[in-house]
């Protein structure tokens, strides 16, 4: 392994820190080359015939994976071999000694390693399927491959800048977190006209901007026209938009939640403080890590049934996996194995046609939701024990308590606000999604829990940067926080 | 109730099992690079990349410009499928 990782690009650390100033120019940077990679893919024709249509549209959002663009995949290996890998670790599934330079280097490797590794492995499974049309000549698959790939690891690096340092906190949850804002955006007020039929009738592709135009209906009724901007199911409408916003709006309610521990200084008399558990402890990782889950169990049924099968119902392997069904021409629907681990594209049509999946989809996001919370509150660095250990760095104390307990009486609420909080997350995001969201809930609650979980972090370094930040003063926010 | 005098085989006991406790937890190593005070992902942050590996290393800045230039690559591919014709 080791002759791969010295040609690895691996991006520097900064020499020194960077300014607020600076991080805020990075991010903007590199969360617009992220949009502006939202190019259609070259050497793929617009109407050709593909044998299998887009299988994992449900799991899109919550990667900020655009179909038929470069960003196929979107941040999903970068999430999932991160959540996974630093599992692994934390649960000593592989052996790793953070203390040691070494490990710790060889690890991050390895991790960026496996995220090359499987922006290919998915390239190649849906060039082999026929996702981007049925006979390739070797020249666009390399065309492909070059393209996704590459992307894969420009994403990749563009992530490593802002880990690293140079931008706000996390790279991946800052792309996914821009990704899904502006979609959100365009959703609703996106004035783009978006060709839905043969005979080239248009519609904006923005719920609202199409709701009104709506009232001057060019081929249809009054009636007609109105009631297609409440339920078009080729294009955001009313309803979803409605629904969406509705779910942002729990989550921030939710987020708010929270036990407040009093704690006091050791050092000073009447220092006097609270410390906050959040309900959301984990915030959004725990339904990442649902949906990094979930995109596994259908891409590999989905290799098995497009490579080997064929997506031939008579087949043998279609006849156990289930095959994918055609609809509007947009999705690759699953049949009835695979269909409990999907979501219903409508709730009335899917009551009717796989009841099974309004158990088994929810059951299976609360239980590993709640599961990832609670080992991951632990293995994390922010578990009883550690925030015990800084307590008694800085000379902090629980009122009340012997130093020796803090730990214990942490552990009271932190595993359990872990673990609540999730499964709150996992019901909100399936509420949505079994009204037939097709992903936008969970990209919705993902969106919003990830931005609050990185604003905290990024407020707590403007008051730190104090008024030395150019842009507080041009945009006249008060200095003297 | 019957009080047992301090000493003896019970105290050397607790003595030894206090000892390899505290052994234990020495000898655990952290289970995250921020649990090893490293930074990394916290409880609600994922962050993957906080060490410098040894590699092909690049200025941040230049990532920037070489992911615009791989954009603009795809363009240009875009502009020759469409003055050839055909896709490739």
């Amino acid at each position: 392994m080791s002759p791969f990782l010295s040609l690895l690009p691996e991006v520097e650390l900064p020499y020194e820190k960077i300014q607020f100033d600076d991080k805020v120019l990075y991010t903007v940077f590199i969360c617009l080359i992220y949009i502006f990679a939202q190019l259609p893919l070259a050497g793929v024709e617009k109407d050709i015939a593909t044998s299998i249509n887009d299988p994992i549209y449900f799991l899109r959002g919550a990667f900020a994976a655009e179909p038929k663009t470069l960003l196929e995949f979107g941040v999903f290996p970068i999430v999932s071999s991160g959540l996974i890998m630093q599992l692994l670790a934390g649960l000593k599934l592989i052996k790793v000694n953070f203390k040691l330079q070494k490990d710790r280097e060889l690890f991050q490797s390895f991790t960026k390693m496996m995220i090359f590794l499987q922006y290919f492995i998915l390239t190649n499974i849906f060039i082999f399927a026929g996702y981007f049309g049925t006979d390739l000549t070797i020249f666009q698959i390399l065309v492909l491959n070059f393209q996704l790939v590459g992307t894969g690891m420009f994403v990749t690096l563009l992530a490593e800048v802002i880990d690293k340092g140079f931008g706000f906190t996390s790279g991946p949850m800052m792309i996914t977190t821009i990704n899904i804002a502006t979609n959100i955006v365009s959703d609703i007020i996106g004035v783009s006209h978006v060709k839905i039929d043969d005979e080239g009738n248009t519609e904006p592709q923005g719920a609202l901007v199409n709701f009104v135009q709506s009232f001057r209906p060019k081929d249809k009724t009054l009636f007609a026209s109105v009631l297609s901007a409440f339920n078009r199911d080729y294009l955001p409408n009313m309803t979803t938009i409605i629904i969406v916003t509705i779910i942002g709006a729990l989550v921030c309610y939710f987020q708010n939640f929270r036990v407040e521990l009093p704690i006091r200084s050791t050092r000073a008399r009447g220092m006097n403080n609270v410390y906050p558990v959040r309900l959301f402890h984990v915030a959004s990782l725990s339904l990442s890590f649902s949906y990094c889950l979930l995109f596994y169990i259908h891409i590999v049924p989905f290799a098995f049934i497009t490579l080997i099968g064929k997506n031939d119902p008579n087949n043998i392997v279609c006849k156990i996996l289930g095959h994918y069904e055609n609809v509007n021409n947009l999705l690759a629907v699953p049949t009835f194995p695979l269909s409990v681990f999907a979501p219903p594209r409508s709730f009335f049509y899917g009551l009717i046609q796989s009841p099974l999946s309004f158990v088994i989809f929810p059951t299976f996001i609360i239980v590993t939701g709640v599961w990832f919370a609670y080992k991951w509150q632990a293995i994390s660095g922010q578990s009883a024990r550690d925030i015990a250990k800084e307590f008694k760095e800085q000379g902090l104390t629980l009122a009340g308590r012997r130093e020796q307990n803090i730990a214990k009486e942490l552990s009271k609420s932190i595993p359990l606000a872990s673990a609540t909080g999730a499964a709150i997350i996992a019901l909100i995001a399936i509420i949505g999604e079994l009204l037939g969201l097709k992903g936008k809930a969970a990209s919705m609650v993902i969106g919003v829990c990830g931005g609050f979980s990185l604003l905290e972090l990024v407020t707590l370094e403007y008051q730190q940067a104090g008024g030395g930040s150019a842009f507080s003063q041009v945009l006249g926010a008060p200095t003297n926080i | 109730m019957s009080v047992t005098p301090p000493g003896g085989q019970r105290t050397l006991q607790k003595r030894r099992q206090a000892q390899s406790i505290k052994e234990k937890q020495a000898k655990q190593t952290p289970t995250s690079t921020r649990s090893a005070g490293f930074g990394g992902s916290s409880n609600s942050i994922l962050k993957i990349f906080t060490d410098e590996a040894n590699g092909l290393r690049v200025d941040p800045l230049v990532v920037l410009f070489l992911a615009v230039g791989f954009i603009f690559s795809v363009v240009v591919l875009h502009v020759i499928s469409k003055v050839t014709g055909r896709i490739f």
